[in-house]
C-alpha cells in the first residue's frame, strides 16, 4: 500500500509542477526577455512550438534549420517598437481561423530577411508599420488570406520575395510610398493589390498565373515600371493589370504576355502607358468609361484583339506599333499615314449576351461591324501608328523546324495513300 | 355524375398546384468565388457576409462585393426592375434588402471600404452597434439617402497626421491612440465572427 501511495504522490507532484516545466520548454521567449537592447539572439536549430512577442530592438537569427510554429489565435511572432530584426527563420502558422497571421508587425524600421513563412491564412500583417524592410524571403499560403497585408503603413520595402498560393500577394490599403521591388508573385488571386494607396512604386516584379497580375483601385501616382505580367489567364475575369479609379499612374516598360486582358482600364484617368510590350493576350488593352489616358509607343503583337474601348473618350492614343494595322509611310518619318482604329463593336455585343463570343471573327459579324459602325467617340484610334516596333520582340523560331518535319511526314503519308490505293487496282 | 364532380374537383386542385408552382419567388444564387466579380468594381466576390446581389426581371443575377457597390449600380440604373439581396453579418443568410437592418461604422472593414454591414433582424444590428462605438443603425429606406462615403476621409486625416508626425509629439500621441482604437474595434469584429 505504501509503495502505491508513494507512486501516487510522485504522479501528483509531477502534475502540479508540470506548468513550470512547460514554461521552461518555452525558451525562446525567455531568451528574448533576458536579452539586452541591441543584442543578437541566436536560435539553435530545431522546431519550437510557441508564440513570440518582441517589443524591443533586438536581432533574432536562426542558427541552422529553425522552425517556429503555432496554431494558436495569436500571431506566431508579434513585433512592435523599433529596429527588430529577424533572420534565417522558418515561421509556420497552422491555424484555420480567418484572421490567423504568421507575423504581425507594427512600429517602425524592422527588418525581415531570409525567412520562410508558411501559413493557412495571412502571412505578414503590417498594421501602422513604417520603414519596414522584408527581403529575400518566401511566403506560401493556402489561397485564403494575403501574403503581405498592409494597413496604414508607409515607406516600407518589399524586395526579392517569392509569394505563392495566397489571396493577394501584397495587399496595400491606405498605405503610401511603399516600394515593391523584384518580387515573384504567383498562383494567387491578385499578385499586388493596392486600394486607397498613393505614391507607391512597383518595379521589376514578376506576376504570373494569378487571376489578376496587379490591381490598382482608388490609387494616385502609382509607378509601375519594368514589371512582367505573364499568363494571368486562368479565370474568366483574369487580366495582367487592372486600373480602376486609378489616377496619374505611370505604366512604363512592362511586359504583358499571354494574359486574358493585358491592361484593363475602367473609370480611370490621366494614366500614362508608354513603351510596354503587349503580346499574345486575348485583348491587349481594354478601356471602359476611361478618359484622358495616354497610350503611346507601346508594341502590340499577336493579340487576338489588340484594343477595345467602350464609352471611353478623350484618350490620347498614338505612335504605338500594331502588328494588325495596315501601314503606309509616305514621308518616311516612321509613322503610318493611315490611322488604326479598334472598334468596340464585338465587346458591346458580348457584354449583354456572352454567348455571342462564339461568333468571334465570323464573316457575318465583321460585315455587321462594318455596316453598323460604332459611334466615333467610342472608338480607340491611333492617329499615327508606328512602322517599326519600339522594342525587340522575340520571335518563336524554335518550333519551325518541328513544323517542317511534321509537314513533310504528313505529305509523305498522304502520297503513300494514293500510291497504295493505285496498286490495289 | 358524382364521379364527374370528383374529377372536376381533382382538376381544380391540380390547376391550383400548378399556379402555385409558377408563382415562385426570386431566389438569390450562390456565390462562386472562382468566377464571380463585382459588377461595379471588378473585384472577385468572396463568399462572405459582405457579398450582395441583384436579380433582374429577366433572371440575370449580378453580384457585388460590397453593399456600397450595389447602391452605386442602383443609382446608375434606377429604371431597372430588380430584386436586391444582402447577407446577414453573422450567419450569411441571404435577405431582401428591404427587410434588412444596416449598421454603418467607419472602423468596420468591408471589401470596398464603404464600412456598411447588414443584419437580418434589428436586435442583432442594435447589439452590434452597442458593442462597437461609432455605429449608426439604418433601415433600407435610410440607406437610399446615405452618402456612401468611403474611408477616404479617414485616410486624408491620417495623411495629415503622418506629415506632422516628425514635428510634434502631441500629434504622435493622438496617432497612437487612434491605432489602439483601431485594433480594439478589430478585435471586437473578430469576436463576433468567432461566435458563429
Amino acid at each position: 500500500m505504501n509503495v502505491l501511495k508513494v507512486i501516487l504522490a510522485t504522479l501528483l507532484a509531477s502534475m502540479v509542477f508540470s506548468p513550470s516545466f512547460f514554461e521552461a520548454s518555452s525558451p525562446l521567449q525567455m531568451k528574448i526577455d533576458e536579452a539586452p537592447v541591441g543584442a543578437i539572439v541566436e536560435i539553435d536549430a530545431g522546431e519550437y512550438e510557441e508564440t513570440l512577442v518582441i517589443s524591443k530592438p533586438i536581432t533574432l537569427v536562426g542558427n541552422g534549420e529553425v522552425r517556429i510554429k503555432s496554431c494558436e489565435a495569436e500571431p506566431v511572432i508579434a513585433i512592435s517598437g523599433e529596429d527588430v530584426t529577424l533572420k534565417k527563420i522558418t515561421v509556420e502558422h497552422c491555424g484555420y481561423e480567418e484572421e490567423d497571421t504568421a507575423i504581425y508587425i507594427t512600429g517602425s524600421n524592422h527588418r525581415m530577411e531570409e525567412l520562410i513563412i508558411e501559413t493557412r491564412r495571412y502571412g505578414v500583417k503590417l498594421d501602422q508599420a513604417n520603414g519596414v524592410t522584408i527581403k529575400d524571403s518566401e511566403i506560401i499560403g493556402m489561397k485564403r488570406g494575403n501574403g503581405i497585408d498592409l494597413w496604414q503603413s508607409n515607406q516600407n520595402t518589399f524586395e526579392a520575395l517569392r509569394i505563392a498560393s495566397v489571396s493577394d500577394g501584397i495587399y496595400l490599403e491606405q498605405s503610401n510610398e511603399n516600394l515593391i521591388y523584384k518580387n515573384n508573385l504567383e498562383n494567387s488571386r491578385y499578385g499586388m493589390h493596392l486600394m486607397y494607396s498613393n505614391d507607391n512604386v512597383l518595379r521589376d516584379n514578376l506576376s504570373s498565373s494569378n487571376i489578376t497580375g496587379t490591381m490598382l483601385m482608388e490609387t494616385e501616382r502609382t509607378t509601375v515600371h519594368g514589371n512582367a505580367f505573364l499568363a494571368n489567364k486562368n479565370s474568366v475575369n483574369a487580366q495582367g493589370l487592372l486600373l480602376y479609379e486609378a489616377y496619374e499612374t505611370e505604366v512604363i516598360e512592362n511586359e504583358f504576355i499571354s494574359n486574358r486582358i493585358g491592361v484593363y482600364i475602367e473609370k480611370a484617368g490621366n494614366n500614362h502607358l508608354e513603351s510596354n510590350k503587349i503580346r499574345d493576350n486575348f485583348i491587349g488593352v481594354q478601356m471602359k468609361n476611361a478618359s484622358d489616358n495616354k497610350i503611346t509607343r507601346n508594341t502590340f503583337v499577336g493579340n487576338v484583339n489588340e484594343a477595345q474601348a467602350i464609352e471611353s473618350s478623350k484618350n490620347e492614343v498614338n505612335q504605338n506599333y500594331w502588328d494588325a494595322a495596315s501601314k503606309v509611310d509616305v514621308d518616311g518619318n516612321g509613322e503610318s499615314e493611315i490611322s488604326y482604329t479598334a472598334d468596340p463593336y464585338f465587346l458591346t455585343l458580348t457584354t449583354d449576351v456572352p454567348e455571342y463570343q462564339l461568333f468571334f471573327q465570323a464573316p457575318g459579324l465583321i460585315l455587321l461591324q462594318n455596316l453598323l459602325k460604332s459611334p466615333p467617340e467610342q472608338l480607340l484610334t491611333d492617329s499615327a501608328p508606328l512602322m517599326e516596333m519600339t522594342m525587340e520582340v522575340e520571335k518563336e523560331t524554335s518550333s519551325s523546324l518541328g513544323l517542317w518535319v511534321m509537314s513533310i511526314v504528313m505529305i509523305g503519308a498522304s502520297f503513300s495513300l494514293f500510291i497504295i490505293g493505285r496498286k490495289r487496282r | 355524375m358524382k364521379r364527374n364532380r370528383f374529377n372536376l374537383f381533382g382538376l381544380a386542385i391540380i390547376i391550383l398546384l400548378l399556379a402555385a408552382c409558377g408563382n415562385d419567388e426570386v431566389q438569390p444564387v450562390d456565390i462562386n468565388e472562382a468566377t464571380d466579380t463585382c459588377e461595379v468594381c471588378n473585384m472577385q466576390v468572396a463568399n462572405d457576409q459582405h457579398a450582395t446581389q441583384i436579380v433582374l426581371e429577366n433572371g440575370k443575377s449580378m453580384v457585388f462585393d460590397d453593399v456600397g457597390c450595389m447602391y452605386e449600380w442602383i443609382s446608375n440604373n434606377s429604371d431597372e426592375k430588380k430584386t436586391a439581396f444582402v447577407r446577414d453579418y453573422h450567419d450569411k443568410e441571404w435577405i431582401l434588402v428591404d427587410e434588412a437592418t444596416f449598421v454603418y461604422n467607419p472602423s468596420v472593414k468591408t471589401p470596398m471600404a464603404y464600412n456598411m454591414i447588414s443584419f437580418k433582424d434589428t436586435a442583432s444590428a442594435e447589439s452590434f452597434a452597442a458593442e462597437n462605438e461609432g455605429s449608426t443603425v439604418m433601415t433600407a429606406n435610410e440607406l437610399a439617402d446615405h452618402s456612401w462615403e468611403r474611408n477616404q476621409e479617414m485616410m486624408e486625416k491620417h495623411k495629415m497626421e503622418d506629415h506632422s508626425h516628425s514635428h510634434s509629439e502631441e500629434m504622435d500621441e493622438n496617432h497612437n491612440e487612434e491605432s489602439e482604437n483601431h485594433s480594439d474595434s478589430h478585435e471586437a469584429n473578430h469576436d463576433d465572427e468567432s461566435h458563429e
